[in-house]
């Protein structure tokens, strides 16, 4: 009875101390998102909250928000289109990436499902002009397959090796893709396809190792704000390999 | 004596009661101890499911809770229903004008696209796709000469127009044809340099030696196979030399 009573005992404390742990820990994750915001609303210069963007409230005026966010997206394609390399167009208000060469629309992939962050609603009218009225630069791309699928073949000696080392062609991409854009304002740009939308678990997996990491090491908990689409397999691979390496994109909430 | 008959028999009971309570806890310890290889794993897995289920599901769903601390545009003075729609009036006018800048961008006159990554061609006409079909384009072979000699086998991407066109092309084979079939280089205007009927019955030239030709190998059509330059099917590129004039525009993704 003694020992039954000094076991509940110690799992009372251990239980306090997990709902502490976690308690704690909650509060960090929380806080981690409003640090993000306030430095994304901070981010927002005097000059950019005069004019109508200012007088817009969208609890007041949904419909002004809505024509902004338009305004924005149409102006980063206007700034895409005096651009040389092939550019990406996502609108996840009609479910649209488009690729576009000059400000010519080349393809189109309908996108099936998407989310994005909570934070990225929150931000004030201003600052979603600022960050969204301009193409967002693509700093870090991951994928799952190469960019270019080079095949090294050496010359061959003669012409009887030269018969016998024919390549085979076969350029279809069977694998599924899933492709991770790190764009301006460490906003973290997931596109994935239906099979390989299990790894989005994998990817939170990721994420609590690094925010364990974070607290292990005693630093700054961080967050990352995501958008994430679920679009066919084979034209994620069309996007990924038509896209530079520097891509840029323009983005629509 | 008979005080220390007293302390003695006292003595006595209450090793006898030590001993019975230790052989007491003794079969509670193998008790407890017969069961610890069940309970500890239990109670380590509980703990871990605990902690995963916090970190994997919890804390994300906490970050994307909705913040809104105060309100999202603090800054925004409230409006009345006139100045709202003046103010909705003049955004609607301003991204009808970049609509129209952007509408601009693409030709009023043919033009063609090429995804190099499902090897397909779509050709425009008045704004409007008229003709899709299979074409070939660049393997992303690197071939290996030896001696500072490679090439890649790829496709230029972006804007492209057309600078000449021609009936009855003949190709004359660079230097990278005879190094695949391992053959010797010949001299720049050597007769087996020139090969008549391999190119289709027209070819459309984008400029750097690429061109849009015709193929013997039309089992092809549909995969990367080609040096470099696009291969269309017999009727496929006629409709094509007959829609596209010099100056028409490429768009290669």
């Amino acid at each position: 009875m003694k020992a039954f009573i000094v076991r509940i005992k110690y799992y009372l404390l251990f239980s306090i101390f997990l709902l502490g742990f976690i308690g704690f820990n909650a509060y960090l994750a929380r806080q981690a998102v409003k640090t993000k915001l306030a430095e994304i609303n901070q981010s927002d210069s005097i000059s950019n909250t005069k004019g109508v963007l200012s007088s817009i409230n969208r609890d007041e005026n949904p419909e002004g928000y809505e024509l902004i966010k338009e305004k924005a997206f149409l102006e980063a394609q206007i700034e895409l289109s005096n651009s040389d390399s092939i550019t990406l167009v996502i609108d996840l208000k009609d479910s649209l990436a488009v690729l576009q060469i000059k400000g010519v629309t080349v393809y189109t992939s309908k996108i099936i499902r998407y989310s994005y962050s909570a934070l990225l609603n929150d931000i004030s009218v201003p600052v979603y002009y600022k960050i969204f009225s301009k193409p967002l630069t693509v700093h870090q791309q991951l994928s799952t397959i190469a960019k270019e699928p080079i095949v090294i073949k050496i010359a061959p000696k003669d012409t009887i090796e030269a018969a016998k080392a024919e390549i085979v062609p076969d350029s279809v991409v069977n694998e599924s893709v899933v492709l991770n854009f790190l764009v301006d304002e460490d906003i973290l740009v997931v596109i994935t396809n239906h099979e390989e939308e299990g790894s989005y678990f994998n990817q939170k997996l990721k994420w609590s190792y690094h925010f364990l990491k974070q607290l292990v090491e005693l630093k700054k908990v961080d967050y990352q704000p995501t958008i994430k689409m679920v679009i066919p397999n084979d034209d994620i691979v069309v996007i990924y390999r038509a896209l530079p390496w520097k891509a840029r994109i323009a983005i629509k909430l | 004596m008979t005080n220390n008959n007293k302390n003695l028999s006292n003595n006595e009971a209450s090793n006898n009661l030590i001993e019975v309570s230790s052989d007491a806890s003794t079969l509670n310890g193998k008790s407890s101890n017969k069961y610890l290889w069940v309970i500890i794993p239990l109670e380590i897995l509980i703990v871990v499911t605990v902690f995963v289920a916090f970190f994997v599901l919890f804390v994300p769903k906490i970050q994307e809770m909705p913040i809104n601390v105060g309100s999202y545009d603090s800054n925004s003075i409230p409006a009345d229903s006139a100045s709202i729609a003046k103010t909705n009036k003049e955004l609607q006018k301003q991204i009808n004008k970049i609509e129209n800048k952007l509408i601009n961008k693409t030709p009023k006159t043919p033009y063609l696209t090429i995804s190099t990554v499902k090897n397909e061609y779509v050709l425009y006409k008045k704004q409007k796709a008229i003709r899709y079909g299979k074409c070939s384009t660049g393997s992303y072979i690197l071939l290996d000469g030896g001696e500072k000699q490679k090439w890649i086998f790829r496709t230029p991407k972006g804007e492209f127009r057309i600078q000449n066109k021609t009936t009855g092309p003949v190709w004359k084979k660079p230097d990278w044809a005879f190094v695949e079939e391992g053959l010797p280089i010949p001299s720049p205007n050597h007769n087996s340099r020139f090969e008549y009927g391999v190119l289709g019955d027209y070819a459309l030239y984008l400029g750097q030696g690429y061109m849009l030709h015709g193929t013997l190998y039309k089992r092809f059509l549909g995969l990367a196979v080609t040096h470099g330059c696009v291969r269309l099917n017999d009727d496929d590129l006629e409709a094509i030399y007959k829609t596209l004039d010099i100056g028409s525009k490429v768009y290669i993704f």
